[in-house]
């Protein structure tokens, strides 16, 4: 038999994740960091199985920029003369980029994160990323949804960890805005993964309903696979969604990122007791091709990413105050540009962290700059472990104690940034 | 083992829903009747005819017989792009359901994950012909065959910015992806240096569009020694045109050679077709199979079917979307309601009927629909990611909208036909569509909640209206079963 006996929740998809990482190197390994900093392997860790003890904690939304999102076009460092030879047809004049500080602006198109930088709501982290830099998309996009660099007890993705750690259990305190399950919530039965109303209203079948939803739950009784383990929270799922109203006065930018947020907003003003949720990005980032710096790909991009999270804010009202965004990416882009002017895959980027209730405000970069020596093998080096940007987002906005981090970051000690006041 | 397919019921449905579309009663019929052995050759025979009835459908559509250089220059299609993508999507949709080579059509799928082209891109005029002669033609050839046709066809050069690969600032984009998901994979620890060596030996490929044809650009051509993984070309500055595409050729088919493109080659094979995780053993076996052969796809089929592991291992792989809507279509019989062929385009032969788009535009609602996946990785082929909330209420719903008949775009079912009018009570309809669809009867649990249900609704031995209630009850629930959802 090829099939292992499987534990209760039917994980041998996990293992199978946790294989392919295994096989890539990834875990156990000794990584060197842009500072020289190391990261131990750990020794194996244990859920916390109290809850936190912490009060009211944020709904986290994990936005997902796949593709490798190039954090110097996002986020140019001002005034480079190197950055300009390098990438002289991706470089905006520093007078059309809006200034952050004397060292770092913002893509024009990022206007709506200006003003949340202005008022608190925004803090960058630059030269961040993914220690590994396999420059890989599939590695790396596994690297950072599992968020695991252990010996072999991780079976599930870090925002699944951070569900156990708050130590309760009902559906929909992890949301996936996908029509399929993210890794980060791989091995949360309760998780819901969906992107349209329409698409997940159980229909008659001409019986009583409660008959029909009774005889659905008995015919997945035997949990021993994930489609069964999922089968409960599919049927509570649904019946709760049924009385979510998604009318708005709110207009959000077309497309599915709009539409992403603007399901979210109704969600979580319906009192769904969302937790932690995963967004993907709609848009083309894995600009090889004419990456577009004043209009085009990037360019359009930044406009559709701003303005969602824009009017996502005030469809939320009051309710925006208990939200925190954190955008995440496998990599950064090339620094220099290719013949296409395009950016072939590079590895650190910046992040974005975005707090309702003005906790925010600063910028992070232990800069290792842009000139030829400062790179390794052509890119950006990473300065900054993204989960340290992940771990003040659990500690400072998610209730997680500090003695608690290894539950959700395994085998990772985390420096302190500061993008996050008390 | 191969003799217990012949007699076993559930044998014969496990083989069916593993290497078809799923079974149907014709097909479960004629593996019974033929045995594992002389089906599967059957399967793979590569002049194996289509059924007649699909083949005359198909004439109806334009690019059909096309051949790149002929997509390449027709102006129907040039002017309307999108209605390439869309021909394919159809077609391969009315050949999964109705194809008689069933086998052949479920590699195509996993080829297609394999190389893929995501639709969308700009080289969209050339997706259906890429289907054409790079999928379908080697998907009973070699796999190193397949990889060459792949990195010279303009589809898969446009994708991965092969076209626009030069010597000055090279595009690393397709030699990553080669060597990392297309052959060796980053289990064979290559470092940065083998991926751009790579791209300069592949740089100065470009489509030229006034000839059709495939033409090296000698100005955007990297000259000089390379080595890529312990192959060795001295690259040596030359105009002869056909020398630089065998320079490729060769690299090509050094990695797609290797043990470690064998073995994830027999590593995916077995995930699609067997298990999530398939043993070591197992996927050692393909793999000295695909090194003997030099990557022959029939040999390793072939090996992977004949194994004792393959009829052993348990009904525990997930159906992705894909499989389960056709699945489903093709075990109750459900037809569509108006013609596969539909109204003519002016500038058309013909047009899918919209019924047929209907499943296109169910399986993108699951985020499955043909060749949408966005990444070069092909979509994912384990449970995880399709067991969701959103596919198990868009599943349930499927069987209820077909035996119920509130999806006009299929003619309605009369459930009765699944049972003969020999069986009288609740528990033989039950345990007859369960048998019908699955192989075998529900476990006891829940057949014994199943069979309470349909009691309490229409009485334990159900006439007339009654009866075809039950009937399509039991069909609509054993559909909506985990058994149904996994294979």
């Amino acid at each position: 038999m090829s099939d292992q006996p499987t534990p209760a929740c039917g994980c041998s998809e996990f293992e199978h994740a946790k294989e392919r990482l295994s096989r890539r190197g990834f875990l156990g390994g000794v990584l060197a960091l842009g500072g020289g900093v190391l990261l131990g392997t750990g020794t194996g860790f244990e859920y916390a199985l109290a809850a936190d003890g912490a009060a009211q904690s944020d709904v986290i939304i994990n936005l997902n920029m796949r593709g490798g999102m190039d954090g110097l076009l996002a986020v140019p460092v001002l005034g480079s003369a190197a950055l300009r030879a390098a990438r002289p047809d991706l470089v905006l004049p520093d007078s059309t980029n809006l200034r952050l500080d004397s060292t770092f602006g913002l893509h024009p198109n990022l206007k709506g994160f200006k003003d949340l930088f202005d008022s608190k709501e925004l803090s960058i982290v630059h030269a961040v990323g993914v220690p590994t830099g396999s420059r890989s998309h599939f590695d790396e996009q596994l690297a950072i949804e599992l968020a695991a660099n252990d010996n072999g007890a991780t079976v599930s993705g870090w925002q699944s960890r951070l569900l156990k750690n708050t130590g309760s259990d009902q559906v929909f305190e992890g949301v996936a805005m996908a029509t399929s399950m993210p890794a980060s919530l791989g091995g949360s039965s309760n998780a819901v993964a969906f992107q349209s109303l329409a698409d997940v209203k159980l229909k008659e079948v001409g019986i009583d309903r409660q008959a029909q939803l009774s005889l659905l739950k008995k015919l997945h009784a035997d949990k021993n696979h994930v489609w069964s383990a999922t089968a409960d929270t599919s049927l509570s799922a649904a019946i709760q969604l049924e009385s979510v109203d998604q009318a708005t006065a709110v207009v959000y930018p077309a497309g599915k990122l709009g539409e992403r947020f603007k399901l979210l907003a109704a969600m979580i003003k319906s009192g769904l007791p969302i937790k932690t949720v995963n967004i993907d990005f709609d848009g083309h980032l894995d600009v090889h091709v004419e990456a577009g710096a004043a209009t085009g790909t990037m360019a359009d991009n930044f406009t559709r990413l701003s303005g969602s999270i824009t009017a996502f804010k005030k469809d939320l009202g009051a309710y925006w105050q208990k939200v925190t965004i954190v955008t995440v990416t496998e990599f950064g882009r090339r620094v220099e540009q290719n013949a296409q002017e395009g950016l072939d895959h590079g590895w650190a980027s910046a992040m974005f962290v975005i707090n309702g209730a003005g906790k925010a405000g600063s910028i992070h970069a232990k800069w290792p700059g842009v000139e030829e020596k400062d790179l390794v093998d052509g890119d950006l080096k990473v300065t900054t472990d993204y989960r340290d940007v992940l771990a003040e987002v659990l500690t400072k906005r998610a209730g997680v104690s500090a003695s608690a981090i290894s539950n959700i970051l395994p085998g990772f000690k985390p420096e302190a940034l500061g993008i996050l006041s008390n | 083992m191969a003799a217990d397919v012949k007699t076993s019921v559930l044998l014969q449905h496990r083989v069916l829903a593993r290497l078809t579309y799923g079974p149907t009663t014709a097909s479960v019929a004629d593996l019974a009747k033929r045995g594992l052995e002389s089906w599967l050759s059957d399967q793979l025979n590569p002049k194996k005819t289509e059924s007649t009835t699909l083949s005359q459908i198909l004439t109806n559509f334009r690019g059909e017989n096309m051949t790149t250089a002929e997509f390449g220059t027709d102006t129907v299609f040039s002017a309307k792009k999108a209605y390439v993508v869309q021909e394919l999507t159809h077609t391969t949709i009315l050949r999964e359901i109705y194809s008689s080579r069933q086998l052949f059509e479920t590699l195509v799928e996993f080829f297609n994950d394999y190389l893929p082209v995501t639709a969308g891109f700009s080289g969209d005029v050339f997706r259906k012909a890429y289907d054409q002669e790079v999928i379908r033609k080697h998907a009973l050839g070699t796999y190193p065959n397949m990889l060459v046709a792949a990195t010279f066809h303009p589809a898969m050069m446009d994708y991965l910015n092969l076209n626009q690969n030069s010597s000055k600032r090279p595009n690393e984009n397709y030699a990553r992806e080669l060597l990392e998901l297309f052959t060796i994979t980053p289990a064979a620890r290559y470092r940065e240096t083998d991926v751009i060596a790579a791209a300069r030996l592949m740089t100065g490929l470009r489509w030229d569009g006034p000839t059709q044809t495939l033409k090296v650009s000698l100005g955007n051509r990297y000259f000089g020694a390379v080595e890529v993984f312990g192959y060795k070309n001295e690259n040596a500055k030359t105009t002869d045109q056909e020398l630089v595409q065998a320079r490729i050729t060769e690299l090509v088919n050094y990695l797609a050679l290797r043990p470690e493109t064998a073995k994830e080659f027999s590593t995916r094979l077995l995930r699609r077709y067997v298990s999530d995780s398939p043993s070591t053993a197992y996927v050692s076996r393909l793999s000295k199979v695909y090194l003997t052969t030099k990557g022959s796809i029939p040999a390793v089929v072939k090996a992977m079917v004949l194994d004792a592991e393959f009829l052993k291992t348990p009904a525990k792989k997930t159906k992705r979307p894909l499989e389960h809507t056709i699945s489903t279509i093709r075990a109750i019989g459900a037809e569509f309601s108006s013609a596969p062929i539909g109204n003519a385009d002016s500038d058309f032969k013909n047009l899918a009927g919209s019924s047929v788009n209907i499943v296109h535009t169910a399986l993108v609602k699951q985020g499955h629909g043909h060749y949408q996946w966005d990444f070069p990785d092909g979509y994912p082929d384990v449970a995880q990611p399709w067991s969701t909330f959103s596919a198990q209420v868009q599943r349930w719903n499927l069987a209820g909208d077909l035996l119920l008949g509130l999806n006009k775009n299929f003619t309605k079912i009369d459930s009765t036909k699944f049972v003969p009018s020999t069986d009288k009570t609740v528990t033989q309809i039950v345990d007859r569509v369960s048998i019908k669809f699955l192989g075998r009867t529900l476990a006891s649990a829940p057949r014994a909640a199943l069979i309470s249900t349909i009691t309490k609704e229409v009485g334990a031995q159900p006439t007339g209206s009654d009866r075809t209630n039950a009937s399509r009850l039991a069909a609509i629930f054993v559909l909506s079963s985990p058994d149904w959802n996994l294979r």
